[in-house]
Protein backbone atom coordinates (compact mmCIF):
# COMPACT_ATOMS: atom_id res chain seq x y z
CA UNK A 1 0.00 0.00 0.00
CA UNK A 2 1.53 3.53 -0.29
CA UNK A 3 2.27 5.66 1.80
CA UNK A 4 1.64 9.31 2.17
CA UNK A 5 3.85 11.57 4.60
CA UNK A 6 2.75 15.00 5.73
CA UNK A 7 4.74 17.55 5.29
CA UNK A 8 4.06 20.15 7.81
CA UNK A 9 4.69 23.91 6.22
CA UNK A 10 4.85 26.96 8.54
CA UNK A 11 5.24 30.21 7.36
CA UNK A 12 9.05 30.57 6.29
CA UNK A 13 9.60 27.32 6.26
CA UNK A 14 11.74 26.55 3.08
CA UNK A 15 12.82 23.19 2.90
CA UNK A 16 9.32 21.42 2.36
CA UNK A 17 9.47 20.82 -1.31
CA UNK A 18 13.09 19.27 -1.17
CA UNK A 19 11.67 16.52 1.36
CA UNK A 20 8.54 16.37 -0.91
CA UNK A 21 10.89 15.47 -3.89
CA UNK A 22 13.24 13.06 -1.66
CA UNK A 23 9.86 11.13 -0.57
CA UNK A 24 9.12 11.01 -4.41
CA UNK A 25 12.54 9.21 -5.41
CA UNK A 26 11.51 6.42 -3.33
CA UNK A 27 8.12 6.14 -4.89
CA UNK A 28 5.92 7.86 -1.82
CA UNK A 29 3.71 11.06 -1.47
CA UNK A 30 3.94 14.16 0.47
CA UNK A 31 1.48 15.71 1.50
CA UNK A 32 2.29 19.45 2.61
CA UNK A 33 0.03 20.23 5.57
CA UNK A 34 0.00 24.36 6.32
CA UNK A 35 0.13 24.75 9.93
CA UNK A 36 -2.94 26.17 10.48
CA UNK A 37 -4.97 23.26 9.97
CA UNK A 38 -6.08 21.51 13.03
CA UNK A 39 -6.32 17.89 11.85
CA UNK A 40 -3.06 15.95 10.42
CA UNK A 41 -5.61 13.65 8.19
CA UNK A 42 -4.77 9.89 7.65
CA UNK A 43 -1.20 9.68 6.88
CA UNK A 44 1.56 7.53 7.89
CA UNK A 45 4.25 9.93 8.89
CA UNK A 46 4.91 13.29 9.34
CA UNK A 47 8.03 15.30 8.47
CA UNK A 48 8.53 19.15 10.21
CA UNK A 49 10.52 20.29 7.51
CA UNK A 50 13.71 23.23 7.92
CA UNK A 51 13.41 26.39 7.52
CA UNK A 52 12.46 29.68 9.69
CA UNK A 53 8.95 28.99 10.84
CA UNK A 54 7.35 31.94 12.73
CA UNK A 55 10.71 33.75 11.23
CA UNK A 56 12.50 31.83 14.48
CA UNK A 57 10.62 34.97 16.16
CA UNK A 58 11.60 34.75 20.29
CA UNK A 59 13.20 31.66 19.84
CA UNK A 60 13.59 28.83 16.44
CA UNK A 61 10.54 27.07 17.36
CA UNK A 62 9.27 28.87 20.18
CA UNK A 63 6.18 30.26 18.48
CA UNK A 64 5.75 27.11 15.90
CA UNK A 65 4.66 25.30 18.57
CA UNK A 66 1.65 27.01 19.24
CA UNK A 67 0.32 26.81 15.55
CA UNK A 68 -3.06 25.15 15.34
CA UNK A 69 -1.70 21.93 13.93
CA UNK A 70 0.89 20.79 16.42
CA UNK A 71 -1.72 19.65 19.02
CA UNK A 72 -2.76 16.58 16.21
CA UNK A 73 1.06 15.80 15.61
CA UNK A 74 1.71 15.68 19.26
CA UNK A 75 -1.10 13.15 20.09
CA UNK A 76 0.16 11.77 16.26
CA UNK A 77 3.35 11.30 17.78
CA UNK A 78 2.01 9.67 20.82
CA UNK A 79 0.06 7.00 18.96
CA UNK A 80 3.63 6.06 17.78
CA UNK A 81 3.10 7.51 14.16
CA UNK A 82 6.49 8.48 13.13
CA UNK A 83 7.36 11.96 13.56
CA UNK A 84 10.63 13.06 11.95
CA UNK A 85 12.02 16.96 12.61
CA UNK A 86 14.72 18.47 10.45
CA UNK A 87 17.21 21.07 11.53
CA UNK A 88 14.05 23.81 12.47
CA UNK A 89 11.64 21.29 12.82
CA UNK A 90 14.23 19.29 15.61
CA UNK A 91 13.93 23.00 17.38
CA UNK A 92 10.03 23.02 16.76
CA UNK A 93 10.03 18.95 18.51
CA UNK A 94 12.30 20.00 21.56
CA UNK A 95 9.93 23.78 22.02
CA UNK A 96 7.01 21.11 22.05
CA UNK A 97 8.22 18.94 24.65
CA UNK A 98 8.42 15.82 22.39
CA UNK A 99 11.76 15.93 22.47
CA UNK A 100 14.26 16.59 25.31
CA UNK A 101 16.74 19.29 25.34
CA UNK A 102 17.22 22.96 23.69
CA UNK A 103 19.20 24.50 20.63
CA UNK A 104 21.28 27.16 21.09
CA UNK A 105 23.35 28.99 19.54
CA UNK A 106 26.09 27.29 17.67
CA UNK A 107 29.63 27.93 20.05
CA UNK A 108 31.28 29.67 17.29
CA UNK A 109 28.71 31.94 17.06
CA UNK A 110 28.91 31.17 13.27
CA UNK A 111 26.43 30.28 10.46
CA UNK A 112 27.48 26.96 9.07
CA UNK A 113 26.74 25.51 5.99
CA UNK A 114 28.43 22.61 4.75
CA UNK A 115 28.91 18.93 4.71
CA UNK A 116 29.55 16.67 7.86
CA UNK A 117 30.40 13.66 8.52
CA UNK A 118 28.08 11.50 11.16
CA UNK A 119 28.33 8.47 12.77
CA UNK A 120 25.42 6.24 13.48
CA UNK A 121 24.47 5.56 17.44
CA UNK A 122 21.70 4.11 16.79
CA UNK A 123 19.35 2.14 14.74
CA UNK A 124 16.17 1.39 17.17
CA UNK A 125 14.77 4.85 15.78
CA UNK A 126 12.52 5.50 12.79
CA UNK A 127 14.87 7.63 11.08
CA UNK A 128 18.05 5.25 11.47
CA UNK A 129 16.64 1.65 11.19
CA UNK A 130 18.45 0.80 7.62
CA UNK A 131 20.99 1.97 9.04
CA UNK A 132 24.23 -0.02 10.51
CA UNK A 133 25.76 1.17 14.17
CA UNK A 134 28.94 2.52 13.73
CA UNK A 135 28.29 3.34 9.95
CA UNK A 136 29.70 7.20 8.89
CA UNK A 137 27.49 9.01 6.90
CA UNK A 138 27.95 12.77 5.31
CA UNK A 139 24.89 14.88 5.22
CA UNK A 140 24.81 18.70 5.16
CA UNK A 141 24.48 21.31 8.13
CA UNK A 142 22.53 24.64 7.70
CA UNK A 143 22.02 26.73 10.95
CA UNK A 144 22.70 28.78 13.22
CA UNK A 145 21.32 27.54 16.01
CA UNK A 146 22.42 23.95 15.93
CA UNK A 147 24.20 23.46 19.31
CA UNK A 148 22.20 20.56 21.42
CA UNK A 149 22.33 21.83 24.94
CA UNK A 150 20.67 19.28 28.04
CA UNK A 151 21.49 19.16 31.54
CA UNK A 152 23.02 16.64 32.93
CA UNK A 153 20.11 14.60 33.82
CA UNK A 154 18.68 14.35 30.67
CA UNK A 155 21.79 13.38 29.01
CA UNK A 156 22.47 9.98 31.26
CA UNK A 157 18.53 9.54 30.19
CA UNK A 158 19.48 9.76 26.21
CA UNK A 159 22.54 8.04 26.86
CA UNK A 160 21.01 4.96 28.58
CA UNK A 161 18.04 4.86 26.44
CA UNK A 162 19.74 4.68 23.29
CA UNK A 163 18.43 8.22 22.42
CA UNK A 164 21.05 9.17 20.61
CA UNK A 165 21.03 8.00 16.81
CA UNK A 166 23.91 10.52 14.93
CA UNK A 167 26.81 11.72 16.36
CA UNK A 168 28.97 14.24 14.32
CA UNK A 169 32.10 13.17 13.73
CA UNK A 170 33.94 16.43 14.08
CA UNK A 171 31.80 18.70 16.25
CA UNK A 172 31.09 21.56 14.71
CA UNK A 173 28.74 23.64 16.89
CA UNK A 174 29.27 22.88 19.95
CA UNK A 175 26.75 20.59 21.13
CA UNK A 176 26.99 18.01 23.94
CA UNK A 177 28.85 15.04 23.20
CA UNK A 178 28.26 15.72 19.70
CA UNK A 179 25.18 15.31 19.67
CA UNK A 180 23.41 15.74 16.20
CA UNK A 181 19.88 13.66 16.30
CA UNK A 182 18.27 12.59 19.12
CA UNK A 183 14.79 10.42 19.67
CA UNK A 184 12.40 9.87 22.18
CA UNK A 185 12.18 7.22 24.21
CA UNK A 186 9.91 4.74 21.89
CA UNK A 187 12.02 5.73 18.55
CA UNK A 188 8.99 6.94 16.92
CA UNK A 189 9.79 11.40 17.23
CA UNK A 190 13.12 11.49 15.85
CA UNK A 191 15.26 15.55 15.37
CA UNK A 192 18.24 16.00 13.27
CA UNK A 193 20.01 18.75 12.95
CA UNK A 194 21.41 18.03 9.64
CA UNK A 195 19.59 17.73 6.06
CA UNK A 196 19.09 14.53 4.73
CA UNK A 197 16.54 15.97 1.90
CA UNK A 198 20.00 17.86 1.00
CA UNK A 199 21.84 14.31 0.39
CA UNK A 200 19.18 12.66 -1.94
CA UNK A 201 20.80 12.95 -5.73
CA UNK A 202 24.08 12.07 -6.73
CA UNK A 203 23.62 15.87 -8.08
CA UNK A 204 23.33 17.28 -4.77
CA UNK A 205 26.44 15.78 -3.97
CA UNK A 206 25.14 12.89 -2.05
CA UNK A 207 22.60 10.07 -1.46
CA UNK A 208 23.39 9.35 1.92
CA UNK A 209 20.07 10.98 3.09
CA UNK A 210 18.22 8.29 1.02
CA UNK A 211 18.88 6.14 3.75
CA UNK A 212 17.39 8.39 6.77
CA UNK A 213 13.89 8.72 4.58
CA UNK A 214 13.89 5.12 3.66
CA UNK A 215 14.62 4.16 6.91
CA UNK A 216 11.26 6.46 7.97
CA UNK A 217 9.47 4.64 5.17
CA UNK A 218 10.47 1.37 6.87
CA UNK A 219 8.87 2.37 9.84
CA UNK A 220 5.65 3.20 8.27
CA UNK A 221 5.26 0.17 7.25
CA UNK A 222 6.20 -1.81 10.32
CA UNK A 223 3.83 0.81 12.43
CA UNK A 224 0.89 0.41 9.58
CA UNK B 1 -6.85 48.04 36.17
CA UNK B 2 -4.06 48.69 33.69
CA UNK B 3 -0.79 47.48 34.41
CA UNK B 4 2.69 46.91 32.74
CA UNK B 5 5.11 44.24 32.99
CA UNK B 6 8.53 44.05 32.46
CA UNK B 7 9.68 40.71 31.95
CA UNK B 8 14.05 40.20 31.75
CA UNK B 9 15.31 36.75 30.33
CA UNK B 10 18.57 35.46 30.98
CA UNK B 11 20.47 32.58 30.40
CA UNK B 12 20.81 30.06 33.30
CA UNK B 13 24.22 29.61 34.80
CA UNK B 14 26.34 27.12 33.32
CA UNK B 15 24.85 27.76 29.30
CA UNK B 16 27.30 28.76 27.18
CA UNK B 17 26.62 31.96 26.16
CA UNK B 18 28.29 32.26 22.84
CA UNK B 19 26.96 36.05 21.97
CA UNK B 20 27.74 37.10 25.37
CA UNK B 21 31.20 36.33 24.67
CA UNK B 22 31.33 38.06 21.54
CA UNK B 23 29.84 41.12 23.31
CA UNK B 24 32.49 40.95 25.86
CA UNK B 25 35.40 40.50 23.70
CA UNK B 26 33.86 44.04 21.97
CA UNK B 27 33.66 45.49 25.75
CA UNK B 28 37.24 44.74 25.99
CA UNK B 29 38.22 45.65 22.62
CA UNK B 30 36.68 49.47 23.43
CA UNK B 31 39.17 49.26 26.13
CA UNK B 32 37.22 48.39 29.22
CA UNK B 33 39.46 45.65 30.43
CA UNK B 34 37.87 45.85 34.13
CA UNK B 35 34.49 43.80 32.43
CA UNK B 36 34.55 40.02 32.61
CA UNK B 37 31.85 38.92 31.82
CA UNK B 38 28.64 40.09 30.02
CA UNK B 39 25.49 37.93 29.69
CA UNK B 40 23.21 38.49 26.86
CA UNK B 41 19.51 38.25 27.40
CA UNK B 42 15.97 39.46 26.45
CA UNK B 43 13.72 41.95 27.86
CA UNK B 44 9.74 42.24 27.37
CA UNK B 45 6.77 44.56 28.22
CA UNK B 46 3.87 44.13 28.22
CA UNK B 47 0.59 46.10 28.91
CA UNK B 48 -2.29 44.14 29.99
CA UNK B 49 -5.45 44.68 32.03
CA UNK B 50 -6.02 42.75 34.80
CA UNK B 51 -8.16 42.77 38.59
CA UNK B 52 -5.34 43.32 40.55
CA UNK B 53 -1.32 43.70 41.00
CA UNK B 54 -1.74 40.18 41.68
CA UNK B 55 -3.74 38.54 38.81
CA UNK B 56 -1.59 40.49 36.85
CA UNK B 57 1.41 38.83 38.14
CA UNK B 58 -0.24 35.32 37.72
CA UNK B 59 -1.04 35.87 34.08
CA UNK B 60 2.35 37.67 33.05
CA UNK B 61 4.58 34.52 35.06
CA UNK B 62 1.91 31.89 33.04
CA UNK B 63 3.16 34.16 29.64
CA UNK B 64 6.68 34.09 31.02
CA UNK B 65 7.03 29.98 31.79
CA UNK B 66 4.89 29.29 28.44
CA UNK B 67 5.94 31.20 25.94
CA UNK B 68 9.08 34.08 26.92
CA UNK B 69 11.19 31.70 27.94
CA UNK B 70 12.69 28.32 27.78
CA UNK B 71 13.23 26.16 31.05
CA UNK B 72 16.12 23.77 29.72
CA UNK B 73 18.10 27.13 28.63
CA UNK B 74 16.69 30.24 30.28
CA UNK B 75 15.46 31.97 33.46
CA UNK B 76 13.16 34.69 33.54
CA UNK B 77 12.24 37.77 36.60
CA UNK B 78 8.92 39.73 36.31
CA UNK B 79 11.49 42.89 37.19
CA UNK B 80 8.80 45.45 37.28
CA UNK B 81 4.82 45.20 37.66
CA UNK B 82 3.38 48.97 37.47
CA UNK B 83 0.14 50.47 36.94
CA UNK B 84 -0.17 52.00 33.55
CA UNK B 85 -0.93 55.22 32.90
CA UNK B 86 -0.48 54.15 29.03
CA UNK B 87 -4.02 54.33 26.89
Amino acid sequence: MASTIGVVVFPGSNCEHDVVRALSLLGVKGRLIWHSETDIGLVDGVVIPGGFAHGDYLRPGAIARFSPIMNSIVSTARRGIPVLGICNGFQVLTEAGLLPGALQKNSGLRFICRDVELEVVSNRSVASSSLAVGRKITLPINHFEGNFTCDEATLSDLNDNDQVVFRYVDNPNGSVESIAAISNVSGNVVGMMPHPERASEAILGGTDGLSVFESLLSSVSISG
Amino acid sequence: MKYEAVVEVLLKDGVSDPEGVAILDAVVSLGYGSVHKVASGKLFRLLLQAEDEHSAADVVTQIAEQLLSNPVLEDFRVRDLLVSSSA
